[in-house]
């Protein structure tokens, strides 16, 4: 049941109306339930797999909490077991396919088996968030959780169970200590921020994805115009489908009185590669700092150990969005920008210093962000592409221009939907460089009772009447693949 | 909550209902079923209703059977129609009208049920309540043909189709698209080998004579018992009617209608077109694709069965000025290019075409009442490339470019081979 379905609508309004008017006391129980019903319904075959990672993490937080010995131990077999989980539902396959693909070129005869296998929806998700657990209680950061259905319902929380934020415990547990009453502020707000992420992603990133899909999924018949304009559109439509369901997922747990971790923060607004990741699928980034990043020991150690280090997160964090080698390059990418960045630094200083442009001014922060942009959209060319070999045609092609017979509308988007496409994107952009000085909800809340209904209903209509529908079912969203 | 917050989400929620309803009423997408709704609503005296899904709507001409039988008929079919809709829509039609008789086209019979619809077809069956102007009916019967989780989409269309706001430029136009059609929709022309269609007539024909009847699927045979069951109570005459088809073999289904049928006094005439369509003339040409008519195949069969109709009702058939369907003819011309005319008779109708080739548009007429349209193309510029010329006739009109109306000429299959 997508966020972005009639179905869910519904479902949710009876939730809510109930959760609002059971005890106080059960309404993590109430939760925990319509969680593992939600999960049930997206992957019932897996539901297991979610009730062990909880028990099995659960005991072990707090057995660590109990013991001085062999604590490490407990959490070296704890986090090996899970990631183990995570590499044999979805990387298993992939291996096995990597290693056949070797064999046949080195003509060794080795023949892999082949077994199909669904990964479980949100495991990336789930495990990233147990893992995280265990190694805060280790660290001392936080308590062992007694209730094992409150932890149950830390980790299943169905608003973030398919596709993240990735919740840290120590924010989420303690609101679960006390009930939440019913605040009209607090439900209307909640509901405005899922509508605000319903329009992005069905207005805005499931129109893109027709134009999108159309040059991917055909690469062989188009040349460089299509494919830069099909690379600029893949880089609007995973921020809008990433971003407006992780808005979804944030409404939703507010109108339950749930405060969750923001994920996003205007991206494209970055000036450098790392200022983007700072402000990008933040619980992740975060996730990869606190618990790989810096205990290979962050920013204290050699230029050549942290060139390795950074490497290694970006391409554990590309391999973490999927088992194909075009996530792999992805990450490759990004580590590779980090690192030419920060070994470059000194000469780009000098650089400007001798052409005069100081890094407060505005051309120098325009034209980094310009610049940060077209990185990063390269590198999302690989994160999209169906293969390494279509990725590198592409690349190929941005290399060698070739515009003969160029016609754009034979990328599978007709007239009036991309030059709406064009509009909204630039519309949302003025919205964000706005909502860098004026946070735009405390300036709605300050408008008279009629520009602000004006506006709920503008942009619920604009849901409505201008959002792809797609054939009839909610199209599903880019992450839930991960 | 503070009782003013109560007031405010409560008049929040009215104002919205009211803007959705406008939106609704303004974006409202008319379709060929829409105009026998109205009517049947307005409470027209309606002496002859079909019923059924595409199969029905696509091979009878109910404006032509008007003429036959000198009475009132209308054809209430949508695409995909099961027959429990078939069963609601009959209810709701009761509401209002007092029809003497039903045509079923049993096609219905052999689909899903709404515990089934999915895919493709869900779309299309959505539509079959969009014409139901009173919400308690249309709710009632949406709530007994969808699953819950479809109530919504079926009883709005605003959360239903795709862009619906490129509808404004079509908005003022709109209006003169809609002809009284009596709910028949023409479909363009595919060709299908007059080989496999013989093949298939002789199937159908052995295992229809054989008698293997093929059990219906029990909601099926509820739905149409209970259609039936209904009819009786309120004197009405069934005939039972089957579309010819040129792939699925129901010869088994039908003989299954044919005893359930035996059941019940109302059921007047079984007319399957399956075992007559070396009398009505099919050829190959006559199919929109393997399982509907084209608007020749239904003028054929529509002639026949107003023949029939004509002799029920005691009158004389005259069709000479009635109806006349799509032509198309090609001529090659000495310098080697074609010329292609098409023609459309129809009943007032306005037309546009479009000619495309390798589907870009390459020529487009304003609707107007020119029901001719004449072009030339140098198809040797590229041997293999698709050139088709769509015709959309006003009562088509709201099924855009990628309709059924999309007409292929029969000349493309020839090229191949002739020009080097």
């Amino acid at each position: 049941m997508l966020f972005n379905s009639l179905e869910f609508f519904a479902t949710f309004f009876c939730v809510v109306l109930l959760y609002y008017m059971i005890p106080r006391r059960t309404q993590w129980g109430y939760l925990l339930a319509v969680s593992y019903l939600y999960y049930l319904q997206t992957s019932s075959q897996y539901a297991i797999l979610l009730l062990f990672s909880t028990v099995v993490t659960w005991g072990a937080a707090r057995w660590l909490e109990c013991h001085k010995k062999g604590r490490k131990s407990c959490l070296t077999v704890c986090i090996v077991m899970h990631i183990g989980i995570l590499v044999f539902f979805k990387y298993s396959q992939w291996l096995l396919d990597s290693v056949q693909a070797v064999s046949n070129r080195l003509s060794w005869g080795i023949v892999m088996p082949e077994f199909t296998l669904l990964a479980p929806v949100g495991i990336s998700f789930y495990i990233f968030k147990v893992v995280g657990y265990m190694i805060d209680v280790y660290r001392g950061k936080i308590s062992a959780e007694r209730n094992l259905g409150k932890y149950a319902l830390f980790v299943s929380f169905f608003p973030q169970i398919v596709s993240g934020p990735i919740e840290r415990s120590y924010n989420f547990l303690p609101q679960m200590e006390k009930g939440h009453y019913f605040n009209y502020d607090t439900v209307k707000n909640g509901f405005l921020i899922f509508l605000w992420g319903l329009l992005k992603k069905i207005v805005i990133a499931d129109r893109l994805a027709l134009l999108v899909d159309q040059v991917f999924n055909n690469v062989a018949e188009y040349n460089t115009p299509a494919y830069i304009i099909a690379m600029l559109f893949f880089a609007m439509q995973i921020y809008f489908d990433f971003a407006g369901y992780s808005d979804m997922a944030i409404g939703v747990a507010e109108m339950l009185g749930i405060a969750t971790v923001k994920n996003f923060d205007r991206p494209y607004f970055a000036k450098s590669v790392g200022e983007f990741w700072r402000r990008w699928h933040m619980s992740l980034s975060t996730w990869f700092r606190d618990y790989l990043y810096i205990p290979l020991g962050g920013n204290r150690v050699s230029k050549t150990r942290w060139a390795m280090n950074t490497m290694i997160v970006f391409l554990a964090s590309g391999l973490w969005h999927g088992s194909n080698w075009t996530f792999f390059v992805w990450g490759a990418l990004h580590g590779i920008y980090q690192v030419i960045g920060k070994f470059t630094r000194k000469g780009k200083d000098k650089v400007l210093e001798i052409i005069r442009l100081k890094k407060e001014s505005q051309f120098y922060g325009i034209l980094a962000t310009g610049i940060t942009f077209v990185l990063v959209t390269y590198a999302w060319m690989f994160f999209r592409a169906n293969t390494i070999h279509d990725a590198l045609w592409i690349t190929k092609s941005l290399i060698v221009w070739d515009f003969a017979g160029f016609d754009v509308w034979s990328l599978g988007m007709g007239k009036q939907d991309f030059i709406f496409s064009i509009v909204l994107i630039i519309g949302w952009f003025v919205i964000e460089a706005v909502q860098g000085k004026v946070y735009l909800r405390t300036w709605l809340q300050e408008r008279c009772l009629p520009i602000r209904w004006g506006i709920y209903l503008l942009i619920m209509f604009t849901c409505i009447m201008f959002g792809i529908y797609g054939d009839l079912a909610a199209s599903s969203f880019i992450y839930f693949q991960f | 909550m503070k009782c003013r917050n109560v007031l405010r989400a409560i008049s929040f929620i009215i104002v919205f209902c009211i803007l959705f309803l406008t939106c609704e009423n303004i974006f409202f997408n008319k379709n060929q079923l829409t105009p026998v709704w109205e009517k049947v609503q307005r409470g027209e005296e309606i002496d002859i209703l079909i019923m059924g899904n595409s199969h029905a709507y696509t091979s009878l001409d109910a404006a032509v059977l008007s003429q036959a039988a000198g009475l009132d008929v209308e054809l209430l079919g949508s695409p995909s129609q099961y027959m429990e809709q078939t069963l609601e829509n009959l209810k709701v039609v009761l509401n209002y009208q007092s029809p003497k008789y039903i045509i079923l086209e049993i096609n219905a019979l052999y689909g899903d049920n709404k515990e089934k619809m999915q895919g493709e077809s869900r779309g299309f069956q959505l539509q079959n309540s969009d014409g139901i102007e009173n919400y308690c009916y249309k709710f009632q019967s949406v709530v007994n043909t969808y699953k819950p989780v479809d109530v919504l989409t079926a009883m709005f269309q605003l959360v239903r189709p795709v862009n619906m706001w490129t509808r404004w430029e079509k908005f003022s136009e709109r209006k003169d698209y809609i002809k009284d059609a009596n709910g028949f929709r023409g479909t363009g022309s595919f060709a299908v080998l007059s080989i496999e269609m013989q093949e298939f007539q002789d199937a159908y024909q052995s295992k229809y004579f054989e008698g293997k009847k093929t059990e219906l699927t029990d909601y099926n045979e509820a739905a149409f018992r209970d259609f039936l069951n209904l009819a009786q109570k309120n004197n009405i005459e069934v005939w039972i009617y089957k579309a010819p088809t040129t792939r699925t073999a129901y010869a088994g289904y039908t003989c299954a209608v044919e005893e359930i049928c035996r059941d019940y006094e109302n059921v007047a005439y079984i007319d399957d077109m399956h075992m007559v369509a070396a009398d009505i003339g099919l050829t190959g040409g006559d199919w929109y694709d393997s399982g509907h008519l084209s608007r020749s195949g239904a003028g054929k069969v529509t002639q026949y069965y107003g023949q029939l109709m004509a002799e029920r009702f005691g009158r004389t058939a005259d069709f000479a000025s009635a109806f006349a369907y799509q032509t198309e003819t090609v001529a090659e011309n000495p310098d080697g290019t074609y010329s292609y005319a098409m023609k459309n008779y129809s009943k007032d109708c306005l037309y546009q075409f479009k000619m495309y080739v390798d589907g870009i548009l390459q020529d487009v007429q304003e609707y107007s009442e020119k029901n001719v349209y004449e072009c030339e193309y140098d198809i040797r510029i590229n041997q293999n490339c698709q050139i088709y010329c769509s015709m959309i006739p006003g009562r088509d009109a709201d099924l855009g470019d990628n309709s059924a109306s999309r007409i292929y000429l029969s000349f493309m299959k020839q090229n191949e081979c002739v020009i080097e």
